[in-house]
């Protein structure tokens, strides 16, 4: 039994380790974490993330949440952490089946799981462990035939992929795709139950209108009571200008530096391998889709304009490793020993340097809230500015109740209508003008109050309140 | 394609990338993160259309021609920066803090201008030295802004509006 599951049980045991390391004991901004504050907070509260929403991730991350262990922050972040694992585990458990021999299977999973771009994610509270699993089991299910579920789970998953993260849309060519081991296009049948499937996950969604209507909670982005703001939510229209929002040279630049990540992620022994498996005979749905799923997101990160934008590499990683997994059992005989020792080695050797890269045990965030939030004067109104300061003094503030007399305003969100409603919600005692909610109305509404700023790109400054109200 | 074929594609596009990648993500222009776009607060960029503050905008003309070669510094406090607001009138925006060369030109002040700015008769004030003054401006455009023109190339500007 225990020899059956030796090769899963040493990538569990492994990555546990590594994580366990480097995992955050609290809120963090490491790792490009800034968002942290907003899914934890949103999780805990019965709240809503900013778009689109994140469903599932809410629903998820507050069961981690309910455990009996660490801080609030710590139980998503080890939510992250289990996910991640477990998409190892599923990559490794899908080349078994794919006739991809134990060892090699278990070189990519550790590989996959030891990545600094996946493990950074693992180690944090993000989105990306939970889209990593979830697709790993989406293009499984899409390259296995006779898996429990059938066209009907193929659907589910791609609805539950595409309920955690809008760029499961990349993958929506594939779902129309006839399951293996033919090529060509599902038959009709085949789609309806597919598209049953995938409102079943997508359905998800209807838990944020929920949320709005009876929860109200303070982080309830877009307030989506109305088929308005739920679209405004959903379809992230905030964010609809960023796609191709870089100049051609930024672009360029990005593009060498895929190439750049990929060596970083692999070594150049599994990059060497990774390219190599790709021409090696790999069935040709497992090609066609890894290669699509490739280029789509290495091409999206490159032409979207957030400046964070390779975090969206993370699928392209995910099938790359089956690449490599491909590529050893492909190298002749006599030089797979070697290719498989030098990753491992590889593995090995640069595990302990990628800890200071990924180690999210950062106390900045923790110090921000620990600083700002209590030498706030009494009953001041805080505005924040940049996703770090905002979603900290959230966390802080909402989820650990912590000065509760305060007001605390995202002055980024002062022009969204829904946010003036949250507002007025949440803080019943703010004075806010009908005529509108810019700051200087907000200050002028409530003279008695100290007015606090602080802003992201100004975390260190002494004084950051009005020496009087 | 045979084995060895395959192994040298796949080590020639590995030497490729491994002289030619980099390491750093280039950024977009503007600052982007899931607030949306960031209010800039230090200076903004150029490219021949003024320094954008993301609520204001300052484009300066010098000898007929577009310079960027001036710093624009926004402050949360402007009636600290402005010397207050006028009796029965109110800040309606940040201040900004203009230091343009030594030359003669124009500097040409847009600030975003809402219903409510409308509503509250929202101007233009500028602090030249010591001199605080109402600059004629045209109001135009989608979304709505409102624009002046002056010929100090240095100076603190706010949008001051009614108090009630």
């Amino acid at each position: 039994m225990l020899k059956k599951h030796l090769h899963s049980l040493t990538l569990i045991a492994t990555l546990t380790v590594c994580y366990a390391v480097t995992i955050a004991p609290g809120l963090t901004w490491a790792n490009g974490g800034a968002d942290g504050g907003d899914l934890i907070t949103a999780a805990a509260t019965g709240g809503i993330a900013h778009p689109s929403g994140y469903p599932l991730y809410l629903l998820l991350a507050r069961a981690f949440q309910l455990l009996p262990i660490g801080t609030l922050a710590f139980r998503t972040n080890l939510f992250s952490a289990v996910c991640t694992g477990l998409a190892a585990l599923a990559l490794q458990t899908f080349l078994r089946r794919q006739q991809i021999s134990s060892g090699i299977a278990l070189i990519a999973g550790l590989a996959f799981g030891l990545a600094p771009a996946i493990w950074s994610q693992a180690v944090i509270s993000e989105v990306y462990g939970l889209q990593s699993l979830l697709l790993i089991l989406f293009v499984w299910e899409m390259l296995e035939e006779n898996l429990p579920g059938g066209e009907w789970m193929r659907g589910l998953l791609f609805g539950l992929t595409l309920s955690n993260h809008l760029t499961a849309l990349l993958l929506f060519p594939l779902l129309l795709l006839r399951a293996a081991p033919q090529l060509g296009l599902a038959r009709p049948g085949d789609l309806f139950r597919r598209g049953l499937g995938c409102a079943a996950g997508l359905s998800l969604y209807l838990t944020l209108w929920i949320r709005a209507v009876w929860l109200q909670a303070p982080v309830n982005w877009g307030n989506p009571v109305t088929l308005e703001n739920f679209w405004w939510l959903v379809s992230g229209r905030l964010y609809a200008s960023y796609p191709f929002d870089i100049s051609l040279a930024e672009a360029g630049l990005r593009l060498r530096t895929v190439g750049g990540l990929l060596l970083e992620q692999f070594t150049i022994p599994g990059v060497l391998l990774g390219i190599y498996g790709l021409f090696s005979g790999l069935p040709r749905r497992t090609l066609l889709a890894t290669l699509w799923i490739f280029v789509c997101f290495a091409g999206f990160a490159t032409f979207y304009g957030s400046y964070d934008s390779q975090v969206y590499l993370i699928p392209a990683y995910l099938v790359f490793v089956i690449w490599v997994a491909y590529g050893i059992q492909d190298i002749p005989q006599k030089l797979a020993k070697p290719a498989v020792t030098l990753i491992i080695l590889g593995l090995l050797v640069r595990a302990p340097f990628s800890i200071p890269t990924v180690n999210a045990n950062t106390p900045q965030a923790e110090q921000f809230g620990a600083q700002y939030i209590a030498k706030a004067p009494q009953n001041a109104i805080i505005f924040a500015s940049g996703d770090e300061a905002v979603f900290a003094l959230w966390y802080f503030h909402y989820a650990v109740h912590q000065r509760p007399d305060t007001v605390v305003i995202a002055e980024a969100l002062l022009p969204y209508g829904w946010y003036a409603e949250n507002l007025a919600h949440t803080y019943p005692s703010l004075r806010l003008s009908v005529t509108g909610t810019s700051r200087y109305e907000i200050i002028g509404q409530n003279p008695g109050r100290f007015v606090c700023y602080v802003s992201s790109k100004n975390l260190n400054q002494a004084e950051f309140c009005n020496a009087s109200p | 394609m045979n084995r060895k074929t395959r192994l040298m594609i796949a080590a020639i596009v590995t030497i490729i990338l491994a002289i030619t990648a980099t390491t750093v993500w280039a950024g977009s222009n503007k600052k982007t993160g899931s607030l949306g776009y960031e209010i800039h607060d230090a200076r903004g960029t150029c490219n021949g259309a003024g320094v954008n503050m993301g609520d204001a905008t300052f484009n300066m003309t010098v000898a007929g021609k577009v310079i960027c070669t001036f710093n624009v510094t926004r402050t949360k406090v402007p009636n600290a920066v402005m010397g207050g607001a006028p009796e029965g009138r109110v800040f309606r925006s940040d201040g900004f803090i203009v230091e343009g060369p030594d030359a003669v030109g124009m500097l040409e002040v847009c600030f975003s201008y809402s219903p409510q700015d409308q509503e509250k008769n929202a101007e233009i004030y500028a602090l030249f030295g010591n001199e605080q003054a109402v600059l004629p401006a045209v109001i135009s455009g989608t979304p709505t802004q409102i624009c002046a023109a002056t010929p100090n190339l240095s100076g603190t500007f706010a949008l001051i509006g009614d108090d009630n």
